[in-house]
């Protein structure tokens, strides 16, 4: 029996931090023990019923006072701030998605879901160690902070630095990995080897089975964007501006051929070994958080439609995982992009709904936008919108309806949608129901009914908009016109 | 179908230790004397009425293994544990629905009837607790011991530290680390593959000497490099605290060194 003890101390009042344990091997590693009298925690009653002895120890002096100061930290810290800076624009911020495990008692595994460490000020969330591997660029795309000619401080890491703040700031519980991007600083291939690099350090020198994204550079050939494959989670290429057209005016050096290139030899290596895996359980993990991409919102003058054609398509053909909208946030006064203030995140948030509609309600890009309608209802949610265009459909009768169309009705999403369903095999489901199962009733109770008659207005879409309108934005357009 | 004796004029107060064999040792007790639960408590104190009846249940192994063994036999292995994770809520609230639940259970009720108040009330505590648990394997920050041990402190609402054990087990493998529970007084330990609680000794009480370790020399550094890095991933044109809030409530502030002298 391992005989361990821990030891804390001060007192309850003075707010006992664990960083003063301490740890002690007595004479011949036997132990004192000491047991607080009020130690009554059942999970710990259980423990000691089952171990004839817990030893306490966490005493002083080890053999060895471990040091591993990183070098140079004032450099780093300027580095660090001037990288993340940089890489901030990039939404993509997932950690979710990849059956990495840990298999060789190394650090770290991937968690399913993904895990959000952190929220910034923004209320954005802090998941991954998101940063450039340099900020220096040979292009010149209008919308980026990094580009050739904006007159920025610029900076580079080494390898060596990356891996060292990845581990660091994993062992910590920071972060879920890292999400590594880099301007191009020679050629594509000379970026994406460094990239691939410390990918490659990472899971190899230091036995690293945490949360890897890396950046594909458009143009690096195709050997390097396998090894990527066969060391990241996740990898991404921006298609950052909607049409070709206008991505040609403010990037003149890019073409969405480029990004769809490399989508297209990803998709399909990552579902052939897929397949592989399934026959051969030892084929190697490729990619298995597949890849996503990201769309720059306002910066040109691209319609909703536009944008959500665009994505649909990268989910049907290229089997994306994610495409995420960045809002435009002018970053720049260059004379490609038009001098609008920063994009309203609401537009940035609609588009995000639609995208949820497309991928898991069922719903087709026709109907959200259309040649005479091509850009989402500011003021109303996209399914909300849909409702009052389609006033036919509705009301919906909870009793009776399919789950496609109990989809379909605002304010009941994936989850209440399933337990109405579980819910009615044992008898008839009412409206005090719904509101305990999480149905957003403000909305839905326009448009279900429950077997009887349907609400007055239901078909009176007219009339029905102000009362489906959010108060909060009400009160910001009220706002708007004083402004 | 509840059976008669389940009506409301015969239950009563119950009180008990507040570990899950206890709580299972309660429904071995209202089932075999008939009397079902009007609340159940963990401290005679907490009833309001004094006067009520009240049966003061002793945990017995015996009994909780038999209640254990049948709920296994008719819910499955894994909603038992669901009900498990619901009893680390510490709530009299919980408590009282899981022993309506197992009566649910063993009367042979519908027990996946989400308009049943009980069912739906376990549901959402089921929610509550694995929140907080996903939260705290979230915001724990290690920090490293001059000796090399990883350590961190948590005020979890609930007691969710046997919850989060396997994934701090499967991801930090290669270290050695404590994780406090500084409301409860205990933690667990991982060295080696193994997990143990520990409870912690207070100075006073356990006569060891008081000895301070510091942080590792290094710890300052990617501290300082960690706040670096959470200040500049900000865009400040977006400030938004009220979704920063929602998404990581202030109570877990203060054991997080990104927003420990901030503001």
């Amino acid at each position: 029996m391992e005989h361990v003890k821990l030891c804390l101390s001060g007192n309850r009042a003075s707010s006992p931090r664990i960083g003063e344990i301490l740890r002690h091997r007595g004479a011949q590693g036997s132990t004192s023990y000491a047991i607080n009298s009020r130690s009554t925690h059942p999970l710990l009653l259980n423990f000691f019923r089952r171990h004839t002895c817990i030893a306490v120890l966490l005493y002083a002096d080890r053999d060895r006072q471990i040091s591993r100061q990183p070098m140079n930290e004032a450099r780093l810290t300027e580095k660090l701030s001037v990288l993340a800076d940089a890489a901030k624009y990039d939404v993509s911020c997932a950690s979710s998605g990849s059956t990495r495990t840990n298999h060789n008692a190394g650090l770290g595994n991937a968690s399913r879901m993904g895990i959000c460490h952190s929220y910034t000020a923004d209320g954005r969330c802090v998941s991954l160690l998101k940063i450039l591997l340099t900020n220096h660029c040979i292009f010149d795309c209008a919308y980026c902070v990094s580009r050739r000619s904006n007159d920025v401080k610029r900076a580079a890491f080494t390898v060596q630095e990356v891996v060292d703040l990845t581990i660091n700031f994993y062992r910590r519980n920071y972060i879920e990995g890292l999400f590594l991007s880099s301007g191009i600083f020679k050629d594509a291939d000379t970026t994406m080897e460094r990239l691939v690099r410390v990918a490659k350090e990472l899971r190899t020198v230091h036995k690293f089975n945490g949360y890897i994204h890396l950046k594909t550079i458009p143009g690096a050939s195709e050997l390097l964007i396998h090894e990527a494959g066969l060391w990241a989670d996740r990898l991404s290429i921006n298609i950052e501006i909607p049409s070709d057209a206008e991505l040609q005016r403010v990037a003149p050096e890019k073409t969405h051929e480029q990004a769809i290139k490399p989508m297209r030899y990803l998709h399909k290596t990552i579902t052939g070994l897929k397949e592989e895996r399934v026959v051969l359980k030892r084929a190697p993990l490729f990619a298995p958080a597949g890849q996503s991409t990201q769309l720059i919102v306002g910066a040109t003058p691209d319609t909703d439609r536009t944008i959500l054609g665009l994505a649909h398509g990268l989910y049907q053909q290229h089997g994306l995982r994610r495409v995420y909208y960045s809002g435009y946030v002018p970053i720049s006064t260059d004379a490609r992009l038009p001098a609008t203030g920063s994009t309203p995140m609401v537009r940035e948030n609609r588009l995000y709904q639609s995208d949820w509609l497309l991928r898991f309600y069922g719903f087709d890009v026709a109907d959200l936008v259309s040649e005479k309608q091509p850009q989402l209802d500011l003021d109303l949610d996209p399914k909300t919108a849909y409702a009052l265009r389609n006033p036919v459909l509705y009301p919906v009768d909870v009793n009776d309806a399919s789950r496609e169309m109990l989809l379909r009705v605002p304010g009941i999403g994936q989850k209440s949608a399933h337990l109405i369903l579980q819910a009615r095999r044992h008898g008839p489901v009412r409206m005090e129901h719904l509101q305990r199962m999480g149905v957003v009733l403000k909305r839905a109770r326009f448009f279900l009914s429950f077997g009887g008659a349907a609400h007055a207005l239901v078909h009176r879409p007219d009339r029905l908009r102000p009362h489906l309108i959010a108060p909060l934005r009400q009160k910001a357009a009220q706002l708007d016109l004083f402004a | 179908m509840r059976p008669a004796w389940a009506a409301a004029e015969r239950a009563r107060h119950y009180v008990y230790d507040g570990s899950w064999p206890g709580l299972l040792t309660v429904v071995f007790s209202v089932f075999s004397e008939k009397r079902p639960a009007l609340s159940v408590v963990r401290d005679r104190n907490q009833l309001t009425d004094l006067f009520a009846e009240a049966r003061e249940v002793m945990t017995d192994e015996t009994h909780a293994d038999r209640v254990l063994a049948k709920a296994r036999n008719l819910l499955g292995q894994r909603r038992v544990r669901e009900l498990w994770s619901c009893h680390l809520a510490e709530r009299n609230e919980v408590d009282r629905l899981l022993v309506d639940f197992f009566l649910l259970t063993f009367t042979g009720g519908a027990v996946d009837d989400v308009r049943d108040p009980t069912v739906l009330g376990l549901r959402q505590w089921r929610k509550h607790v694995s929140h907080e648990k996903h939260q705290m394997e979230a915001f724990v920050r290690f920090q490293e011991n001059a000796n090399g041990i990883w350590t961190a402190t948590i005020a979890p609402a609930y007691d969710v530290l046997p919850l989060i054990a396997p994934h701090f087990r499967n991801r930090y493998a290669d270290m050695e680390w404590v994780i406090a529970d500084q409301r409860r007084d205990y933690g667990l330990h991982h060295h080696a593959g193994r997990v143990s609680p520990v409870q912690f000794v207070h100075e006073e009480e356990g006569r060891l000497p008081a000895l301070r370790v510091h942080a590792a020399l290094h710890e300052r550094a990617y501290v300082h490099l960690w706040k670096t890095y959470f200040r500049s991933v900000d865009i400040p044109e977006r400030r938004n605290l009220g979704l920063q809030m929602q998404h990581m409530p202030k109570r877990h502030w203060r054991h997080m060194v990104e927003m420990v002298g901030l503001r």
